[in-house]
């Protein structure tokens, strides 16, 4: 398990803060990802570790937002700074937080950790044929949504 | 479905989604049918994957930082995990064991309670079985009024004899059959309603001939139990030689009375049985107490186990006899109108008398019990049973007789 950590973390990591847009949460998350993967050990059923881990990932964390929807899911504050990098960056969060969870999963798992249909199909469950239709409509969905945060479109 | 796309370049998958298909699934315009069948499309087409791509036109989102370094492998994370494993596991493999125990439970009260569980005909063979016993000993009864109780631990049989001699009929009397766990059977006579062979009742008065004891008739009881009685006088030496030929078939004696006397609750005696088992072998001397005749003889207040004699029948007696003399002694009968003869010469004055009687043919002997296997029991039966004894309780058991128990 340690090796599996080592070598699948840094996405799943990525992918964590990106769905709970909360760097704590994400940690806390990181701890109930392994755990429930060791458990779940003698259910992998072969395919892409990747995947397998980000498909436990994607469920622990839907099942920890089910239960806190009451709670405000945007602990990120928006700090006011010129600084154009950062000013983007927040533009860019502000968009992915207004997509549906679908859209911003597909968006990380193909855009940000760039992982072939393939294997984002079987994160998502789906076939890869539905998987690169999901991720144009996000991507459609995003910048729509980028644009209308203020940013500026960069297409 | 149009196949004539110009760009089509990959292998000749059939029916390529026409680019509206495309375009109209990329707006999610289609319905759910028609998604399925362009989307598994793509899963095997990468060219119309790529057309699918150009058609979008849209560029990969911009990546956002994760602010954090990656947290770092924690081992205790994994050790509270297996912790926890453990414990669910534990937690549900004591579930189970509690849950199989029950069940076992539940499955043997189910196996070994007759009335819960009817296995095969196994309470008919018995019942079969027992009452058989007295119809073939009064040959041309008949079983009238068969009745069922159902009680908490057995099931009792009860049935009413009868026996047609010409237009009339005669009573015989009652019986009764127990069925109990662990396939005990115990059948019961009303009163003394089998004369083994007694007064003959055979469809031909002329036929004086021993009635056959047919120990196939038992069913699938292999050992017995018989207490019989009878009025007469008899002679111990007789009766002590039924067992001679049968090592295997134990002799119990039962009711060797100190004294009669009348009590409120009827005539009371004070007595003891022996039992033997292999010629002079005594295996054990017991009961000893008080009883009310036409009882069974059980234990009483007084009752008391005596250690077995290590040596023949007549020093189970005498030693039976002592243990009577102590227990008249202690004064307990005192309390007990048991010696109404002997009040005024005391306890002692009567002992006398058992000790003349013990010298003696002993008419007080007048219950004994036999128990072995039923083809040894069906022999003494017909070959040296008093003829005037009556059959009061007939036990059938599976397996090996237990006598003296």
């Amino acid at each position: 398990m340690e090796e599996l950590y080592r070598a699948h973390a840094t996405p799943v990591f990525r992918f964590l803060v990106a769905m709970t847009r909360d760097p704590d949460l994400a940690e806390d998350l990181m701890q109930d990802t392994f755990v429930r993967a060791t458990r779940a050990m003698a259910g992998y059923r072969g395919g892409s570790p990747r995947a397998w881990l980000l498909a436990i990932a994607r469920t622990t964390a839907l099942d920890r937002l089910r239960r806190r929807t009451e709670q405000p899911t945007d602990p990120l504050p928006e700090r006011a700074t010129t600084d154009v990098d950062v000013v983007e960056q927040q533009t860019v969060r502000a968009a992915l937080a207004r997509l549906p969870e679908t859209y911003r999963t597909v968006l990380v798992l193909a855009d940000d950790l760039g992982m072939p249909h393939a294997e984002v199909a079987e994160v998502l469950d789906r076939s890869p044929g539905a998987c690169r239709v999901l991720l144009h409509r996000a991507r459609r969905a995003f910048h729509a949504a980028y644009l209308e945060e203020g940013g500026h479109a960069h297409r | 479905m149009p196949t004539d796309d110009p760009d089509r370049t990959g292998p000749p998958h059939a029916d390529h989604p026409s680019t509206d298909d495309l375009r109209r699934e990329l707006d999610g315009r289609t319905d759910a049918e028609e998604s399925a069948r362009i989307t598994g499309h793509l899963d095997a087409c990468e060219a119309c994957g790529r057309r699918l791509d150009e058609l979008a036109d849209t560029t990969p989102t911009p990546a956002v930082a994760a602010d954090r370094d990656t947290p770092s492998f924690d081992p205790r994370w994994m050790r509270r995990a297996v912790a926890r494993t453990m414990l669910s596991v534990a937690w549900r493999a004591a579930l189970l064991l509690v849950v199989v125990v029950v069940v076992a439970q539940f499955a043997a009260t189910l196996l070994v309670h007759p009335l819960l569980v009817e296995r095969g005909d196994r309470l008919e063979r018995h019942v079969v079985a027992s009452i058989d016993l007295p119809i073939l000993l009064r040959p041309g009864a008949e079983a009238r009024d068969v009745g069922s109780n159902v009680g908490l631990l057995r099931r009792t049989t009860e049935v009413r004899f009868e026996r047609a001699v010409g237009a009339a009929t005669s009573d015989l009397g009652r019986y009764e059959t127990r069925l109990g766990p662990l396939a005990m059977t115990t059948a019961v006579g009303s009163g003394p309603i089998t004369a083994w062979r007694g007064p003959r009742l055979s469809e031909d008065p002329a036929d004086s001939s021993p009635v056959p004891f047919d120990p196939g008739r038992a069913g699938d009881a292999t050992a017995a139990t018989i207490e019989l009685s009878w009025d007469d006088a008899i002679d111990r030496e007789a009766v002590a030689a039924l067992t001679d030929d049968h090592d295997d078939v134990a002799l119990t004696w039962v009711g060797f009375r100190v004294a009669d006397g009348t009590h409120a609750e009827g005539r009371q005696a004070l007595g003891y049985s022996a039992c033997s088992r292999g010629g002079d072998e005594i295996v054990e001397v017991f009961d000893l107490g008080t009883t009310l005749v036409g009882g069974g003889f059980g234990t009483s207040s007084g009752f008391r186990q005596l250690p077995p004699p290590e040596d023949g029948v007549a020093h189970a007696l005498e030693q039976a006899r002592r243990a009577t003399d102590n227990l008249a002694r202690s004064g307990w009968l005192e309390d007990e109108p048991l010696l109404d003869r002997g009040r005024e010469d005391g306890p002692l004055a009567d002992l006398d008398a058992v000790n003349q009687r013990l010298a003696e043919d002993d008419p007080e002997v007048a219950t004994l019990v036999l128990t072995g296997p039923t083809p040894a029991l069906a022999a003494i039966i017909a070959d040296s049973a008093p003829d005037t004894a009556n059959l009061l309780e007939l036990d059938l058991d599976r397996g090996a007789p237990e006598p003296c128990g």
